[in-house]
């Protein structure tokens, strides 16, 4: 091949000269900052959630000294130097920090979820809720509740129900993207449609179902971390570990799916397999969380959104952003509904609406829309 | 320079034909255009060399290699495609736009050497002030740049160009068209370029392809191709054609139908049909 840089003739005859060098070298230190600066705001977001998660297990209905907290904590490995016993430290071990945890993990996965699908699909959009998997999700739960039937038995029954709704949902949109010619517009318009679908028929089974199975249903719908313990962790940790480092490998081929199909092939993307191969990991991470803590759609709608309007749109850092931002704004709201009007909890999803829709909104207003999407 | 050979190739959805046998051979000028009316397979043809569309049958061949046995990221190596600019869903900078070039050329991590490539082609274009503004905000013609810059930043030997002057005011057009024109003079690059300005295609190209129908209907200099005969044969239409310094100037009349008047030729100094 040619080496086109060998030759050093300028094609624009305005450049030349001393004091050009000297502005170049200016552009050019300010994109190291501009890079400098992106990784510093994901080192301290990172930070802020592992400061934020240490000082939310210490906060709660029950009144345990921040000392205590860590005692128990410590006592889990260091058994021969903490002692702890009762029922503070069976709160703290198996419904505080599994609910911090599950929260992180959940954010992270809706986060970046989110992100790529939006990219993937070219619109702002795409969510695990706009393509209808989560209202999928909830109806395999109140197919579980009201019929009791399932692909599982046993305690695992709602779980694999909505896991199996949640992914029969993605799958039948991931066909239709690889249908020809169903453009990104398309599986919107069909992921709300099934969206519409599933509610129906879940408002269906509501309408028959009984007292108790109405409960269920609703504060499954509502989106509640408490269904998750220690038991979950492993399984959700596993399709993280597989998920996450396949989707960010992807990164600079997100970042040219976003300027279109013809454009990515003539970089040497193939657009369809990389939307394929994105779409069936985020549903397998998406299914996987909304089956343990039920929908909670908006993170994954306006997560990427503020990662964008912080970090701007290479994936490589947008990526992470995502999730970092979906896990701080869910741990946040989680940790205020479980203590604004102790000793009721509020459900998940319902704060993470009413406290992310104000700051969204505000980021909204704040700048010119332009500037981040 | 890079060769280009399209043979005998057709392309249709469905029953529609858009390409039909079409052979060329793009090996002796290094700025082609390629002109004719709306729908006669003009950018179908650009993107089946790009790979970009799968023609029914026939073979093209970049540089004496055929690109359907070559992996698309060769294909990227070898051709650069230059779009129409684009709205974006999502914003990206400047820079970020030209990296994009790059790759088809590298791994996960794009290293120092990639980033000082694209540097070197954001300052030799005038863009470098402009590597952190958002593509969106700039203007049409600037935007047509950075994507040339991108196809620059992609290292090809064959850059095709899809018309990149339409939009665009006279100044921003002639800016293109220098800029191309430099590429092919400076760095050995074979430009293909779908155009619908037969005076910027006649002041410019080497060699121009007239197309209708999906088939071509003249190939040749610009002065054996815009002929008053092949103007109205192709788009219809009765025009003059001057020839000033060498180089033929269209001007349309008026359709052809409408009235009957025969087709005029004002001949003035230097011409040479």
């Amino acid at each position: 091949m040619l080496n086109l840089f060998e030759k050093k003739k300028n094609l624009n005859t305005t450049n030349s000269g001393g004091s050009d060098k000297k502005q170049h070298s200016a552009v050019r230190e300010d994109y190291q900052r501009f890079v400098g600066r992106k990784i510093i705001l994901l080192i301290s977001m990172f930070a802020l959630i592992i400061l934020l998660g240490a000082f939310f297990v210490t906060i709660g209905p029950l009144e345990v000294s921040v000392i205590e907290v860590y005692k128990i904590l410590f006592s889990r490995y260091f058994p021969d130097l903490f002692t702890s016993s009762g029922l503070p430290s069976q709160v703290v071990w198996n419904i505080r920090l599994p609910r911090i945890v599950a929260g992180i993990m959940a954010g992270f996965g809706l986060g970046i979820c989110g992100c790529v699908m939006q990219s993937v699909l070219k619109n702002p959009l795409a969510s695990p809720f706009t393509l209808g998997i989560s209202s999928g999700a909830s109806f395999g739960v109140a197919v579980a509740a009201v019929l009791g039937v399932g692909v599982i038995s046993g305690p695992y029954l709602l779980v694999g129900n909505a896991f199996m709704f949640a992914m029969l949902c993605s799958l039948f949109i991931i066909a239709l993207a690889s249908f020809k010619g169903a453009t990104s517009e398309t599986l919107i318009l069909a992921g709300i449609a099934i969206n519409y679908l599933f509610s129906s028929l879940t408002d269906l089974f509501q309408y028959f179902a009984t007292d108790e199975q109405l409960r269920l249903m609703v504060s499954w719908g509502m989106g509640d971390l408490s269904a998750f313990s220690w038991s979950n962790f492993l399984l959700l940790l596993c399709v993280f570990v597989i998920c996450t480092p396949l989707l960010y490998m992807k990164a600079n081929d997100l970042n040219i799916m976003v300027i279109g199909d013809e454009n990515a092939k003539s970089l040497g993307i193939d657009a369809n397999k990389v939307r394929m191969f994105c779409m069936l990991l985020a549903s397998l991470l998406i299914a996987t969380i909304v089956c343990f803590t039920g929908t909670i759609a908006f993170i994954g709608l306006v997560a990427p959104h503020m990662a964008r309007m912080v970090i701007g749109s290479d994936h490589k850092y947008l990526f992470p952003a995502s999730g970092l931002l979906g896990a701080l704004v869910l741990i946040c709201a989680d940790v205020t509904g479980m203590n604004l009007i102790r000793p009721t909890i509020i459900p998940t999803g319902i704060m993470t609406s009413l406290l992310g829709v104000p700051f969204f909104m505000y980021l909204i207003l704040k700048r010119k829309r332009k500037e981040f999407w | 320079m890079v060769t280009v050979n399209v043979n005998n190739v057709t392309f249709g959805y469905n029953s529609t034909k858009i390409l039909q046998d079409v052979s060329v051979d793009i090996d002796r000028s290094s700025f082609v255009s390629i002109v004719g009316p709306n729908g006669a397979g003009k950018s179908t043809l650009l993107k089946c060399v790009n790979k970009i569309l799968k023609p029914e049958s026939g073979d093209i061949l970049v540089d004496k290699n055929n690109i359907h046995e070559m992996k698309r990221m060769e294909v990227a190596r070898n051709v650069a495609y230059v779009p129409q600019s684009s709205n974006r869903v999502f914003p990206t900078t400047v820079f970020e736009t030209v990296m994009m070039g790059r790759r088809p050329h590298l791994g996960w991590f794009s290293n120092e050497d990639d980033k000082e490539k694209v540097w070197k082609v954001l300052e030799e274009m005038g863009l470098d002030d402009l590597a952190l503004r958002n593509f969106d905000e700039l203007s049409g013609g600037q935007q047509q740049k950075i994507l040339i810059a991108r196809a620059l930043a992609q290292e090809t030997g064959v850059i095709l160009l899809d018309e990149p002057t339409s939009n665009l005011d006279i100044w921003h057009q002639l800016d293109v068209m220098e800029n191309v024109r430099a590429l092919v003079n400076t760095r050995n690059v074979t430009a293909v370029m779908v155009v619908h300005d037969l005076n910027m295609a006649s002041k410019y190209s080497d060699w121009i392809l007239m197309m209708k129908n999906g088939e071509i209907v003249s190939a040749g200099n610009p002065a054996s191709v815009l002929t008053c005969d092949n103007i109205e044969q192709v788009y219809g239409v009765e025009a003059h054609v001057h020839t000033h310094a060498g180089i033929p100037y269209v001007m349309p009349l008026k359709q052809v139908g409408l009235a009957a008047d025969s087709c005029m030729i004002q001949a003035t100094e230097g011409f040479e049909a």
